[in-house]
């Protein structure tokens, strides 16, 4: 895994230079080349679907933007748009369908035809990113492709095909065809991006993630706190892997003169799920916003019909992220969140008047943000959990066995639950790690702490510089095999 | 451009010169790993003829060296060490030091005979690496070599681990990790090399937790020609092999017994060994195991060693 890591670093250099050294019209085409190679060396099975894919959508975005006739238009779009999803449908969610039914009916003798098929890489993105170009063409905000390799480009571009961000046409196919010229700063930005990025993952979310993998396997061996610390590091493990890969996105297209789309907005310090939604995942949130909601009628609609558009909305999101339904039932649950929020909104307005909170912003933001935090923790049980009775089980026994809290003996066996030295010593990292990235985060927040190193002095500057590598090649976990990304999964 | 060239140039030094320096830093030496050092230094001392045992800790673990010793009447070298740096690492350390008459057991883990176990597991083989650097000599072919360089950060995350502990231990006069190393620890091995600081403890009750499944991986036949070439090595040197199938725990047999035969099959078919034992000789009800379906306890381990002095007895006398 490292190896293949620090062979993809070298090579994403090597692009680098390559890049700026060609003529600005032609940057594009090296990044097709890499885009393409970078897919055939993870994926290659995988290729020619995902090219037939681009050339659906290359010919799909012509007849749609050459169409006058309204109806013509809205048949093709949808027929185009179940084309799009139909890989998507048969590969990733064939055998959750087949289940689901044979559950239902139990005298059904049938399986999944894909059971034996590897998911293609990236395919939610990618088909995602498709159907946003088909979309953004369809409802007039994008003019049709007339080169189809850019249509290639967009759909394959390499920092964004596994894990997104899912970013829109209309705002990076004109920095493809056009990025900007060799900037010293924004380069060596885009790599330290990419260096925070990976610490995220490998160091913090790798280490979280031997934690949660132990207690989520069995957690009927396991009661009380450690269900509790395996949930709270779960929810830490999904944001810094994402957040990591993001980075990582966000950082290779800075390196390459482009400004892709944030995507985490520091979502664990919203003051309610709705804010939440605001600064999780900003992409797919957008993206469900804009092509799922808001054709639904978004919230211009009776209340009945909004709630069913927001249910609908976090269902579908939730079925999006696996073909499970613990992630189902995850998408009803923030649903749910969201519309009870919306409801409420007046009456913990008045109760914090009443309670006189509201007179203590500090105080009030604090009990918000931690109430939100709670609720997206709970919710992230089901989303991590192996299925839907081990999720009940979790949520239903993190108030078991608290009495062991004050027993020192036991204490350090709900934390050391993987018995051997190297899960001890990994165990007593992950707090620090958290409280360590987030008083980072805030502090990037309020300053830009990338300048701020930047303007240290000479040799701290390099001894931070080579010491924080260090750090990420000594602590970082590199697996056999290496440790995918949550999302890249889905 | 240039610029950034030169910066990241600078920066690639700047860390291979750090990774030297952590490579030669030295750090605590009291892990099992460690305990390769006396059992190599035995090797190397104990005259010809000598009986060498090969293997990973179902070999560390599951034999008495001391009565093999008694009984054969001639000296014994426990090698077994750990499994996950599979076989051909383990014979190699051994290799040179074969010489006429030794008798060398070699009976390596089942996994070896799965995926490409049998060069080793990058982790394990790197840690190795980390805490005994000369033992890089021991790395033979060219997917060890890529094995070791693909796993560069275990090997460094093993040398700052052994001088995070050394230091904690300078700091804290020794206590704080001593009640984890009991069992696995440089000082847990006797004088012929066999571990013996699980002999007086009670197995832990998380015995056969975790059951692999052979089925699901892919059979390895290139175990077979190397088996054949140390076969042949050995013979040249006038010592000879005597391969015998690790001891193993009755529930995960059961599980992979199909896996099992197929392997004894295989090996009869393929391998020229002419003195071997079969899988279910060495087949123990799950209590004769201590942590793991390979580790023996005390009454696992003398069974198993009379049985191994019975099959040697009968192998020498003919």
């Amino acid at each position: 895994m490292l190896f293949n890591a620090l062979v993809i670093l070298a090579v994403f250099l090597l692009l680098v230079f390559i890049c700026y050294l060609l003529p600005q019209e032609f940057r594009w085409v090296s990044v097709l080349i890499a885009s393409v190679i970078f897919y055939i060396f993870l994926a290659e099975q995988w290729i020619i679907l995902l090219l037939a894919i681009c050339m659906m959508a290359y010919l799909g975005g012509i007849v749609i933007d050459t169409s006058h006739d309204k109806m013509k238009k809205r048949i093709l779009m949808l027929f185009l748009s179940i084309m799009a999803i139909s890989a998507l449908v048969y590969y990733k969610y064939s055998d959750f369908i087949v289940d689901s039914v044979v559950y239902l009916l139990p005298g059904w003798q049938i399986t999944g035809p894909s059971r034996m098929l590897l998911l293609p890489l990236g395919i939610s993105f990618f088909s995602f990113r498709v159907l946003s170009y088909l979309f953004d063409i369809y409802y007039g905000r994008l003019r049709h492709e007339t080169n189809p390799l850019m249509v290639i480009l967009y759909v394959m571009f390499f920092p964004e095909i596994i894990a997104g961000p899912i970013d829109r046409p209309g705002t990076l196919l004109p920095q493809l065809k056009k990025p900007a010229e060799f900037d010293y700063e924004k380069v060596t930005r885009g790599l330290k991006l990419i260096a925070w990025g990976v610490f995220l993952k490998v160091v913090v979310a790798d280490r979280l993630g031997v934690y949660v993998d132990t207690a989520f396997s069995s957690p009927e061996n396991f009661k009380g706190l450690t269900l509790v610390f395996a949930s709270l590091f779960f929810t830490f493990q999904i944001y810094y892997d994402f957040a990591g890969y993001s980075l990582m996105a966000i950082g290779a297209g800075k390196a390459l003169g482009l400004n892709l789309m944030t995507n985490f907005n520091m979502p664990y310090y919203s003051k309610s799920i709705i804010e939440f939604w605001r600064r999780w995942h900003i992409s797919l949130s957008t993206w469900f916003r804009d092509y799922v909601y808001i054709p639904l009628g978004g919230n211009r609609v009776s209340q009945p019909r909004h709630a069913f558009n927001i249910m609908a909305t976090f269902l579908l999101s939730g079925l999006w992220h696996g073909a499970n339904w613990t992630f189902v039932l995850w998408g009803g649950i923030h649903g749910v969140y969201y519309l009870f929020g919306s409801l409420t909104e007046q009456i913990r307005s008045r109760a914090a008047i009443a309670t006189g909170l509201d007179r203590h912003e500090r105080l009030h933001s604090f009990v918000k943000i931690c109430v939100t935090f709670i609720l997206v923790s709970v919710a992230w049980v089901f989303f991590r959990a192996n299925n839907i009775k081990d999720a009940i089980y979790i949520v239903t026994h993190f108030f078991t066995g608290l009495s062991e809290l004050f027993d020192p003996g036991k204490f350090e066996s709900i934390l050391f639950i993987g018995g051997d030295i190297n899960f001890i010593v990994n165990t007593s990292l992950l707090v620090p790690l958290i409280v360590f990235v987030e008083l980072v985060m805030r502090f990037y927040e309020k300053k830009d702490l990338i300048k701020k190193v930047s303007d240290l002095p000479y040799i701290l500057r390099w001894s931070f510089y080579s010491g924080f590598i260090i750090f990420i090649l000594v602590i970082g976990r590199y697996s056999q095999g290496g440790q995918a990304f949550i999302y890249g999964r889905f | 451009m240039e610029r950034l060239i030169k910066k990241i140039l600078f920066l690639t030094c700047i860390i291979f010169g750090l990774i030297i320096i952590i490579m030669i830093i030295p750090g605590d030496e009291s892990g099992y790993i460690f305990s390769d050092i006396e059992k190599i230094e035995r090797l190397h001392n104990l005259p010809s003829p000598k009986i060498i045992l090969v293997g990973g800790s179902n070999i560390a673990m599951g034999v008495d060296s001391e009565i093999l010793e008694k009984k054969m009447k001639i000296p014994v070298v426990n090698m077994g060490l750990h499994a996950g740096l599979g076989i051909r690492f383990l014979f190699e350390r051994v290799r040179t030091n074969i010489k006429q008459g030794d008798i060398v057991i070699i009976s390596p883990e089942y996994e070896n005979f799965f995926n490409d176990f049998y060069n080793g597991f990058g982790p394990i083989i790197g840690g190795t690496i980390a805490a005994l650097p000369r033992h890089v000599q021991y790395i033979s072919n060219n997917k060890q070599v890529y094995l070791l360089i693909s796993n560069m950060n275990f090997i460094l995350n093993a040398r700052v681990f052994n001088l995070a502990l050394f230091l904690i231990k300078r700091i804290t006069n020794n206590n704080v990790f001593l009640s984890y190393e009991a069992v696995y620890s440089r000082n847990s091995i006797n004088k012929w090399g066999d571990v013996v600081s699980h002999l007086k403890k009670n197995s832990p009750s998380l015995v056969l937790k975790d059951i692999p499944d052979f089925s699901v991986r892919i059979n390895n036949y290139e175990i077979y020609n190397y088996l054949n070439e140390i076969n042949d090595y050995i013979t040249s040197k006038g010592g000879f092999l005597y391969f015998s199938f690790p001891s193993f725990a009755e529930t995960v047999f059961k599980k992979n017994k199909k896996s099992i035969e197929a392997i004894f099959d295989c090996f009869r078919d393929k391998v020229k060994i002419n003195h071997y034992d079969s899988p279910d000789m060495f087949i123990y009800k799950d209590q004769l195991f201590f942590d793991n379906y390979y580790h023996l306890n005390r009454k696992g381990r003398n069974k198993r060693t009379k049985m191994l002095l019975k099959n040697l007895q009968t192998i020498v006398k003919k």
